[in-house]
């Protein structure tokens, strides 16, 4: 309830509530963290719709092209191993929360920098694999399984990239201010986002990558 | 993001006001000046409800004349007024005008402005976040409007099947424009339904519980989840076609083996679920005009609670019935027949219940009663032929046929319109501090609901006769021109009942002005819930004092008891109750231009996406600097957080201190997650 | 969350037994193992481990779909906390993500795809489509 008494004028000062990550609220879990959750939860929505459009059009490969099917032009180990490495960056994104709880500033901005490290690598893989296909004869354009393939890796491609924005947002936006416990909210709420974006990536691994047609 | 926002300066960087003396806020913020820039930066969830219900009745007469063309143009048969081209573009954004730019964005003013009145709180969990959706639906609205002087209107109907809306069939820009303006309207909607959401869930006061909440309420938070769960599907459906337009996808390309179904399948999961959120505020709206006309508790509170959350979650299994013909198949069609039967039910149950409430009680017919009254019944015949329709072989015959769109225009029309009108009527008072005129009111009224029947009461019998929908004329001899001329005739009526209206507004502001602008009073109706319980109009902060809740319709229950025969006797008058909205010593969230300048960026790369990338560079500038300002608008520093006011008062709040209030000065500042929230929303727009 | 700990809170169950880091450590590692698992399973459908050891189509489908399960709740669970918050964030999230899977798995169905055939194929709508195709073609 406070949170609506909170509008008032109570004003806060922030030193020596700095045990607080959170707003009292009905639920008891902070107005952000809420939001963040409903957001997740909504882009289960836009995701779904992504890979349902793929897995329409997913034999569709050989229109217009020499492949037989997907299982021609995808190249597993090298997905696999940039799978490995956004999976790895989800437990330095938590590290990098734990460090933050325990108010370690240092360690909580050096696992942040390597999940967004890591987050980059991905997306390097990602520019990578699209200028090989791109080289296979693979345009966007090419036929309904390309345009659905890029398009669904794409859009996962921007969350992991503005996933990356908020890191670097994070550890550099707090250079004055500190990243300590207080700040422990916030990075939460970036890890929730990264994390998120991982398991999307866990799934299309699996149902685009891995599991074979017929 | 805060939900305490300080008062700050407006502007990144303002470090000059960061003194303990000198308060930021009290300096630079705009104070109740009246002046047109307050309502540019402005975070009050009242002033941004109105802003949208204002948009909303520019878009509305907009979409009205688009309409009275339609019908000129089919008042007699071979009409030569509107070209076919030109007709296709008229009826295609006069629907989507009033789905997406009038019945959305009234129901979001209603909601923005009574949601946290209703449950009590100060304003919403998000208001910089409320400004941005305001902003963003604007923007939306008036770049998809922007078409038409632009090389004309998007053609492919509301629902813009492919592959009629490749650019093969629609070479012109207008579906473009639809895509991505309804993309950014989209992002309005989603951002506002995460706000809204979580500012029901969390900042009810003490003893508001979710079961104490007026329906009204209820109805939004159900179609806030629809919302939130419904954009992310057109809006992959939009990108998709945006994509396929604009860049050679071929997502709906049949020539290279696409499915086009697949667009129809993504619009309708969004588009039933879309009805609902059309037609759930009207029916919230009426949950509260009825029972306080009745002077009778709405009947069965849980059953109206639980039929919408009902309604809500059926609404997701029944989409295939806009398919029934298009090929599904014979199980898809059957499985989807039933459903859309049995979702028939829950929405039976709340007309019951409407009855019921109506039933033995001292009814009063005022403007808002009748409207409300007006929907029970014209959505009762709307939901009948609904359900006519949902026995497929039946709805083979109906369907493309007027009998369609007389069904659904008596559900939104009928249905949500008249529920929209009968909230304008009742809660006026409280937003503008007047009354409106009654008898009027009543004109206003009668030629509405006449007007209406005449327009779409024939069109049943235009379109099982088999007049085809959508089509921009018909020949003499297929004996469709006694009732089209009807039709017609009822189109102006309607038309003359919403000129009635506006005039009502001007009429009544005038007389009260030379009346010596008297105040209703905080409660002119003798109503029941809490919004009734502060001054007319609606005092900035809301309320002076939290107030402790003990009961469902607790206003209510503050005036009226118990006798000892157990007859319910007045106890107190409504001026005792309410409170005066004296208490000045409330802080509010400060304003902030930064939504505005976010949301202005939009449209601007939406142009670049459709003329020239180059344009989606100060586009995207724009978004960027909106995002940065908004984050840094926030002192991040905790040095800099000396600009509270020390006074701030415990002692102003006794009731809040005794219910126990103990952290009630938390805040949860983090700049960063204005950032975060805003481009992860943008960016799944 | 250890920042709610002494806080006034009607909601005190969501703060109990914080994963340390040595068991995030080995909850990453178990992440990778459930990994290399799926990709044994790839190779082995590719006849990496030899013909004799091709598992049935069938059975590789279920054994990747399962392991992509178990590795999405151990990342929601552990990592994204919501074994240890407040439960209405886990239903939240499940209301998403049911609707999600539900609605489209309903509509993949409407067209008649399956994991279990070659994908997608014209589904043939009814009987004689094909010969009524023709005959517009013909015509
Ligand atoms: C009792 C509940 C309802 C049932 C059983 C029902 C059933 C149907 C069915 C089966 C159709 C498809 C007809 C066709 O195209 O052949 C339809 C169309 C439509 N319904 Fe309803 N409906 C109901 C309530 C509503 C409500 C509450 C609204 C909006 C507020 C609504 C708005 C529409 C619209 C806009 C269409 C036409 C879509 C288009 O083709 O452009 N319906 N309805
Ligand atoms: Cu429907």
């Amino acid at each position: 309830m406070a949170s609506a008494t909170a509008v008032v004028d109570e004003h806060v000062d922030d030193h020596g509530h700095d045990d607080h990550g959170h707003a009292e609220t009905n639920t008891g879990i902070s107005n952000n963290k809420l939001a963040m959750w409903l957001f997740l939860s909504s882009d289960c929505l836009l995701f779904g719709a992504l890979i349902s459009s793929f897995l329409l059009y997913r034999t569709n490969i050989s229109d217009g092209t020499e492949f037989e099917g997907p299982g021609d032009v995808f190249d597993i180990p090298f997905t696999s191993l940039s799978s490995f490495i956004l999976l790895m960056s989800s437990l330095t994104m938590v590290l990098s929360l734990s460090a933050v709880n325990r108010d370690d500033q240092r360690a909580g901005r050096i696992w942040m920098l390597c999940t967004a490290g890591l987050g980059m690598l991905f997306i390097g893989g990602q520019v990578f694999e699209f200028t090989e296909f791109a080289g296979k004869g693979l345009g966007y354009t090419t036929n309904t399984w390309t345009s659905a393939f890029y398009t669904l890796t794409g859009f996962h491609g921007v969350h992991v990239s503005v996933g990356i924005l908020l890191l670097l947002g994070t550890v550099f936006g707090t250079r004055n201010s500190g990243l300590g416990k207080e700040k422990s909210e916030t990075v939460e709420l970036v890890g929730l986002y990264w994390h998120f974006v991982d398991i999307v990536w866990v799934i299309i691994f699996t149902v685009i990558y891995l599991i074979p047609i017929g | 993001m805060a939900i305490i926002e300080r008062p700050l300066a407006i502007g990144a960087g303002d470090e000059a006001g960061a003194t303990a003396d000198r308060p930021l806020g009290d300096l630079t913020r705009p104070k109740q000046s009246d002046s047109w820039k307050d309502w540019l930066s402005t975070v009050d969830h009242k002033k941004i409800g109105i802003m949208y219900g204002v948009a909303a009745m520019f878009f509305f007469v907009i979409g009205g004349a688009e309409a009275l063309l339609i019908r000129l143009q089919l008042a007699t048969p071979n009409g030569t007024l509107l070209s076919p081209e030109v007709y296709n573009q008229v009826f295609t954004m006069h629907g989507v005008t009033m789905i997406f730019l009038v019945i959305m964005p009234l129901a979001a003013a209603f909601a923005n402005y009574l949601l946290p009145l209703q449950i009590g709180a100060r304003d919403v969990a998000f208001p910089r976040m409320n400004a941005l959706s305001f902003w963003v639906f604007l923007f939306g609205g008036l770049f998809l409007n922007s078409a038409w002087l632009l090389g004309g209107g998007a053609d492919g109907g509301w629902f813009n099947y492919s592959p009629n809306s490749s650019v093969t069939f629609s070479p012109s820009h207008g579906i473009d424009f639809y895509a991505l303006g309804l993309q950014i309207t989209g992002i309005a909607s989603l951002v506002s339904a995460i706000n809204l959401i979580t500012t029901v869930l969390n900042m009810r006061p003490k003893g508001m519980s979710m079961f104490r909440m007026p329906i009204f309420t209820w109805m939004n938070l159900v179609v806030q989840f629809l919302l939130l769960f419904a954009v992310p599907v057109i809006s992959v459906a939009l990108f998709e076609l945006t994509f396929d337009r604009l860049f050679g996808a071929n997502f709906f390309n049949t020539e290279k083996g696409a499915d086009p179904l697949l667009w129809q399948h993504l619009f309708w999961i969004f588009g039933h679920p879309e009805v609902y959120i059309l037609i759930l505020p009207s029916f919230g709206i009426i949950s509260e005009v009825i029972p306080t006309f009745s002077r009778k508790p709405i009947f069965g509170y849980s059953f109206m609670v639980f039929s919408g959350i009902a309604i809500g979650f059926m609404g997701w299994g029944v989409w295939a019935h806009h398919m029934f013909v298009s090929g599904i198949g014979p199980i898809s069609v059957a499985a989807f027949s039933l459903s859309t039967m049995f979702i028939a039910v829950p929405t039976g149950v709340k007309i019951l219940n409407w009855l019921a409430t109506i039933w033995g009680g001292r009814l009063r017919f005022t403007t808002a009663m009748l409207f409300a009254v007006g929907v029970v019944s014209m959505f009762t015949i709307g939901g009948l032929s609904g359900v006519t329709h949902s026995i497929a072989p039946a709805d083979t015959q109906q369907t493309d046929t007027y009998y369609i769109v007389a069904h659904f225009h008596y559900v939104i029309f009928g249905g949500a319109l008249l529920g929209i009108f009968s909230g304008f009527y009742f809660w006026w008072p409280k937003m503008f501090g007047y009354m409106l005129n009654e008898r009027i009111g009543k004109w206003n009224f009668w030629l509405q609901i006449v007007g209406f029947n005449v327009t779409f009461g024939p069109m049943h019998i235009l379109g099982l006769q088999g007049m085809s929908r959508r089509i921009d004329t018909y020949d003499e001899d297929f004996g469709f021109e006694f009732w089209n001329l009807v039709a017609t005739v009822g189109s102006f009526i309607i038309a003359a009942g919403i000129a009635i209206f506006f005039y009502n507004i001007a009429y009544s502001r005038k007389e009260w002005k030379k009346a010596g602008m008297p105040n209703p009073g905080p409660d002119p109706w003798d109503a029941r819930s809490l919004e009734w319980m502060t001054a007319s109009p609606t005092p900035e902060h809301n309320f002076d004092e939290d107030i402790i809740v003990e009961s469902q319709d607790e206003f209510w229950h503050r005036k009226y008891g118990y006798d000892e025969n157990n007859n319910v006797v007045r106890i107190a008058t409504a001026e005792e109750v309410a409170q005066d909205g004296s208490n000045h010593n409330v802080h509010l969230p400060s304003p902030s231009y930064f939504p505005i300048v976010l949301s202005l960026g939009l449209p601007i790369v939406a142009y670049g996406l459709i003329y020239s990338l180059w344009l989606c560079i100060p586009g995207a500038a724009l978004i960027i600097y909106g995002m940065v300002g908004w984050i840094f608008e926030h002192p991040d520093d905790p040095n800099a957080a000396h600009d509270h006011h020390d006074d701030h008062g415990d002692d102003d709040d006794p009731d809040a201190v005794e219910a126990g209030d103990v952290d009630v000065d938390e805040v949860v500042a983090e700049a960063e997650l204005v950032g975060a929230g805003a481009e992860t929303e943008a960016d799944n727009g | 969350m250890t920042a709610t700990e002494n806080h006034v809170d009607t909601h005190d169950d969501h703060d109990h037994g914080h994963p340390s880091d040595r068991s995030y450590v080995g909850i990453a590692i178990a992440l990778a193992i459930l990994t290399a698992v799926e990709i044994a399973m790839f190779v082995a459908e590719k006849g990496g481990f030899g013909d004799a050891l091709v598992p049935p189509a069938w059975s590789l489908k279920i054994g990747l779909i399962a392991l992509m399960i178990v590795k999405f709740f151990i990342v929601g669970a552990y990592f994204m906390h919501l074994k240890f918050d407040d439960s209405i964030l886990w239903k939240l999230f499940a209301a998403g993500l049911v609707l999600a899977v539900g609605v489209y798995w309903i509509m993949l169905s409407a067209f008649e795809f399956s994991f279990w055939n070659d994908g997608y194929e014209d589904p043939g709508f009814w009987d004689g489509q094909v010969e009524f195709e023709q005959m517009v073609e013909d015509s």
